[in-house]
């Protein structure tokens, strides 16, 4: 590796290893959307490209819970008790449009050719978008300040609550949608549509029901990824969907659109491009990156990945061998 | 009346008729054999039978039900387990979860004697439940599928060339098992190239050609009709 400055580098364990941890806060944030994206595509073979907005509306019906249970006056095991209920609401609620959103947009055109549903998924995207700015007059709104401030050093890193937080919470979720999908019996009904929709149908699986329920828990996770954006930045606004998203669609392809595993791998893999990677990139003599250039970072290795690897750096080989 | 009634079935693909007005029943704990050349729409009988395509007309009826316009997931419910050509198996999931998957619809969870009969039937398969479905043999596969639909418990099975690509030993072992399936209550409507074995395990027989029913009658007569015998048997 060409770095020329390596003292630097020796000296700074506390500035790399914030790096690290904001790595693995975006990351987890990103590994959570990602898994939405990710199961979709490998059900119904379609980006659905309102996961973004889902995930919006679990961030603002976080806020709402939040705000209608006491803003910023709520304390004591009061602010655990309304976290959890944000969450569950927050879930509840992208995981009800998610659900509508299919009925109505995409299942219509699931026989059609494959450009309708994907041009229908970014009118549902603007829709809800414009609808929530315009509820909102396009104004961001703020979390309430309650999550207990302060951090707590763990051998060389230095972790704030609400990071520890997120980070945890993000791969409970992500052990329960593994343990759902690896060891249930509607998991298995969903990996058998995945891999043949007619075959498991003989089997007396439901499959509209099960492709109902993949986009339920893909949208459950990004209304969780909602709440603790909202906790963590604590702006929001209807257009912050957008972004995030799109990095979470990046993460789903980084590593091999359709893969679960994958998914969690390139949401943490962007996760770290962007932090560390970037930190890492400015070490370089001459170079001064500043924080815009996470996108530059996210968005280049899209493009590299989609030229050179579109099955994703992380592809597992097809176990089939018919 | 009969536990399978296929009456005026017309069906096909796109442009493409395959099945062009048939009629047929299966009879409740009967083996009923589907023979004919290739391209004679045996499958397409089948697919239409068990809700994978929409029938164009004519009526399905399956104990006293009509099917026609039941989704497939709904068929399997009422009873039916198609094992379809190609067999089906799901790649990705273990020989175990294949199994599974075959009682999926099944309301009592009691799995374990019917696996323990899979495995009797099967042995192969019991060293190999925790390996992908498509890391098998083509051969082990056939038994995967035919071992999964016995795990429905099904009243009527529906097998789609269940001796394809399989040794002449095995053949005979799965000929036996679909006669001892239906001795122990199961219906069978068996689609077979094997013509032979087929005309010999089967009650009943129906010769398809470009869509129609040109012959019918018990396994032993169609055994011994001449034409049967030139065009199935392979004989001059
Ligand atoms: N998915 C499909 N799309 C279009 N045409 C099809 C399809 N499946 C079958 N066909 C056509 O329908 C006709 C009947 O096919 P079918 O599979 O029912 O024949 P079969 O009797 O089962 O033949 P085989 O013994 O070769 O399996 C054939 O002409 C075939 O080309
Ligand atoms: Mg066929």
């Amino acid at each position: 590796m060409p770095l020329v400055d390596a003292p630097h580098l020796a000296l700074s364990v506390g500035f790399w290893s914030d790096q690290f941890v904001n790595g693995l806060t975006t990351g987890s944030l990103y590994a959570l959307i990602a898994l939405g994206y990710t199961m979709v595509y490998g059900v119904l073979k379609m980006i659905n490209f309102s996961h973004g907005e889902v995930f919006m509306l679990g961030s603002f019906a976080g806020y709402g819970i939040l705000t209608a249970m006491g803003g910023n006056d709520i304390s004591g095991v009061m602010v655990a008790v309304t976290i959890l209920v944000a969450l569950i609401g927050a879930m509840a609620v992208s995981a009800g449009t998610a659900a509508v959103v299919e009925r109505i947009a995409y299942r219509p055109l699931r026989n059609a050719p494959r450009l309708a549903p994907l041009i229908s998924a970014i009118g549902v995207s603007i829709f809800l978008q414009y609808l929530v700015l315009d509820q909102t007059d396009a104004r961001a709104k703020f979390y309430p300040d309650i999550f207990p401030r302060g951090d707590f050093a763990a051998g060389p890193f230095d972790i704030t609550y609400i990071q520890t937080f997120l980070i945890a919470s993000s791969l409970a979720m992500m052990v329960f949608l593994y343990v759902i999908i690896q060891r249930t019996r509607m998991g298995r009904a969903i990996r058998a549509v995945a891999e043949n929709p007619a075959n498991a149908s003989l089997m007396g699986v439901d499959v509209n029901r099960t492709i109902v329920m993949v986009f339920v828990l893909g949208a459950a996770m990004a209304g969780v990824a909602g709440v603790l954006h909202g906790l963590f930045f604590q702006t929001i606004r209807g257009s912050m969907g957008f972004l995030p998203g799109i990095k979470a669609f990046t993460a789903a392809v980084l590593g091999g659109i359709g893969s679960i595993p994958g998914a969690v791998a390139g949401g943490y893999a962007l996760g770290f491009a962007e932090t560390v990677g970037r930190e890492l990139l400015n070490e370089l003599p001459g170079v001064d990156l500043g924080n815009q250039w996470r996108d530059v970072i996210a968005f280049s290795l899209l493009v590299t990945i989609l030229v050179f690897r579109p099955t994703g750096i992380f592809a597992e080989r097809a176990t089939s061998r018919a | 009346m009969a536990l399978l009634e296929v009456s005026g079935l017309i069906a096909g693909y796109g442009a493409i008729t395959a099945v062009k007005g048939i009629d047929l029943a299966v009879e409740e704990g009967e083996i009923v054999t589907l023979i004919g050349s290739n391209g004679a729409g045996k499958s397409t009988t089948l697919r239409a039978v068990s809700g994978i395509i929409r029938p164009r007309a004519g009526t399905v009826t399956f104990g006293g039900r009509r099917l026609e316009r039941m989704a497939p997931h709904r068929i399997v419910q009422l009873g039916m387990s198609h094992v379809p050509e190609g067999r089906g198996i799901f790649h990705r999931l273990s020989v175990y979860e294949n199994l599974l998957m075959g009682a999926y619809q099944r309301k009592d969870r009691d799995l374990d004697s019917d696996l323990q009969r899979v495995y009797e039937l099967f042995p192969r398969l019991k060293e190999r439940l925790g390996q992908p479905g498509g890391t098998l043999s083509g051969g082990e596969q056939q038994m995967l599928a035919i071992g999964r639909a016995l795990m429905a418990r099904p009243r009527l099975l529906l097998l789609d060339e269940p001796s394809m690509g399989l040794s002449p030993l095995l053949v005979e072992t799965i000929f036996a098992t679909i006669t001892s399936i239906r001795d122990q209550g199961a219906t069978v409507l068996l689609v077979e190239q094997n013509a032979l074995m087929a005309l010999e395990i089967a009650d009943r027989a129906y010769v398809l050609e470009s869509g129609q029913v040109t012959l019918k009658g018990t396994g032993e007569e169609l055994g011994r009709d001449d034409s049967v015998r030139r065009a199935y048997l392979g004989e001059e």
